[in-house]
């Protein structure tokens, strides 16, 4: 799988994600997921960014991973 | 390669594990023994249908630093220091009876109402559960939200059921928010409460996508829930989580997440978020049986003036902690009809759930709050109802919630 990033909606008066959406595959970005406040797009970092330009609200974020829950358990 | 060479690693010993009640073998007990705990040398197995285990590589003679044995559904873990393996070579679990009152969630919270929280959903951000426990009835539904899984079978987005890997987590958690057994059977802190199950961790087992963290809040934002239990973490600062966390609490929705087993490491995140209400393990002696292998985990502090009360040895600790909660050796619902005991942080996020569902639907004026007012008031309500217990603030921050602090 590569590497993917969250666009995101990080305050109230954001943009809708329809428009930043649009405005992402308007530029080539694949849009791997949707959401109502979030975005899961494919592709280089740099051109994620530059695609998205001053959209209002909106931030960039790496997909990262929550290990399942660790309990104390111990091996050897 | 020397005979003495060969004779040390040919060497094994068998251990042979049954119920303490009946002398029946009992199958799928992990044993594991160290021989240098600190380094973490040693040799594990599990019991086969026969109740029996081989440790390959150590002689019975063999100078154990300790042995655990974590018990399948139904059993009391066991755990012994300084010991062989010819001494360890029989063992007898106890059976779980969860109509036990020495249960520490039974006597911290029985005496609440049998319907505590009614009228409050808390939304479960977990492995899923199992909603056709028979202890669970109040699970009306949720929604997978691991996107590699639902992106090609939209179909997939109703199971909510355990992850097919690592899936028990989930159900256990439930359990102690608000199992809703029979009369006199198992309880969790608040029955009345309604229960919705939004799956983040994958089938295939692994971790959760902070995307899809992110999208199971939104979710339960949407879905009308009150409180939602997220009994996970990491190390990793993640803003996208932040933002969304903070979208729950202007709608009113309180976030609370286990702090972390990592052994007395900094709080992890989302915990360690300022709006999060993040919680801390503590146990208490004589709520699990002296070999149970929740022993291991008793440390300091000590509770003062309760000094059977301790901070568990494996809790996260430093200022973001808000409260803590049951968190070693709590018996709780497995998948299946079953229960288990589990310990962590994440048992005791769960329980200051319930507590919060509880005082919610205990208090119309809160209710009637919207927005970030009610998160705010609601958030304050828990807190004025914690006792300290004398661990300190960075341990267990405003205390432990307890049904006494309220009356």
């Amino acid at each position: 799988m590569s590497e993917r990033t969250v666009v995101f909606s990080a305050g109230p008066n954001s943009e809708t994600s329809e428009k930043v959406a649009a405005r992402l595959r308007a530029q080539g970005i694949e849009i791997v997921d949707e959401q109502p406040n979030m975005l899961l797009v494919s592709g280089a970092r740099p051109a994620i960014s530059k695609a998205l330009g001053d959209s209002g609200g909106w931030k960039l974020t790496a997909e990262t991973k929550v290990a399942p829950p660790r309990h104390p358990h111990e091996s050897p | 390669m020397t005979m003495a060479s060969t004779a040390a690693t040919t060497a094994s010993f068998d251990v042979s594990v049954t119920d303490a009640s009946t002398g029946n073998p009992v199958k799928d007990a992990q044993i594991v023994a160290f021989t240098d705990f600190a380094s973490r040398a040693g040799a594990s197995a599990k019991t086969t249908a026969n109740g029996r285990a081989t440790l390959s590589g150590l002689s019975s003679s063999r100078a154990l630093d300790r042995v655990y044995v974590y018990a399948p559904a139904g059993w009391w873990g066991y755990f012994a220091t300084d010991t062989t393996g010819a001494r360890v070579s029989q063992i007898k679990l106890k059976p779980i009876d969860v109509r036990d009152s020495s249960l520490l969630l039974t006597q911290l919270y029985g005496s609440l109402p049998a319907m505590a929280g009614t009228g409050v959903t808390v939304a479960i951000v977990d492995s899923g559960i199992d909603g056709t426990h028979p202890d669970l009835p109040n699970v009306s539904g949720g929604l997978n939200c691991v996107g590699d899984e639902v992106r090609d079978n939209p179909a997939a987005a109703q199971n909510w059921r355990p992850a097919l890997s690592e899936g028990e987590h989930g159900t256990h958690v439930a359990g102690i928010v608000g199992g809703r057994g029979t009369t006199g059977g198992f309880r969790g802190v608040a029955p009345g409460v309604t229960m919705r199950s939004y799956r983040v961790f994958p089938d295939a087992g692994g971790g959760a996508s902070n995307f899809d963290i992110a999208k199971a809040i939104d979710a339960a934002i949407t879905d009308k829930c009150d409180i939602i239990n997220m009994s996970l973490g990491g190390r990793a600062q993640d803003d996208l989580v932040d933002a969304t966390i903070d979208r729950a609490l202007n709608a009113g929705v309180v976030v609370i997440v286990a702090a972390g087993n990592d052994y007395r490491q900094p709080v992890d995140f989302p915990a360690a978020f300022p709006d999060s209400v993040a919680v801390s393990a503590m146990g208490r002696v004589g709520t699990f049986p002296k070999d149970a292998v929740g022993t291991s985990n008793i440390a300091t502090p000590k509770g003062n003036p309760s000094t059977k009360d301790f901070v568990s040895d494996f809790s996260n600790f430093g200022p973001e902690i808000d409260a803590t909660g049951p968190g070693v050796e709590i018996v709780s619902t497995l998948p299946g009809t079953g229960h288990g005991s589990m310990s962590g942080t994440s048992m005791a996020c769960p329980a200051v759930s319930g507590f919060a569902a509880y005082l919610l639907g205990a208090d119309p004026n809160l209710k009637q709050k919207i927005g970030a007012d009610r998160s705010r008031a609601l958030k304050d309500a828990l807190y004025a109802a914690c006792k300290p217990e004398g661990f300190g603030r960075d341990y267990e921050g405003f205390g432990l919630p307890l049904p006494s602090a309220t009356s």
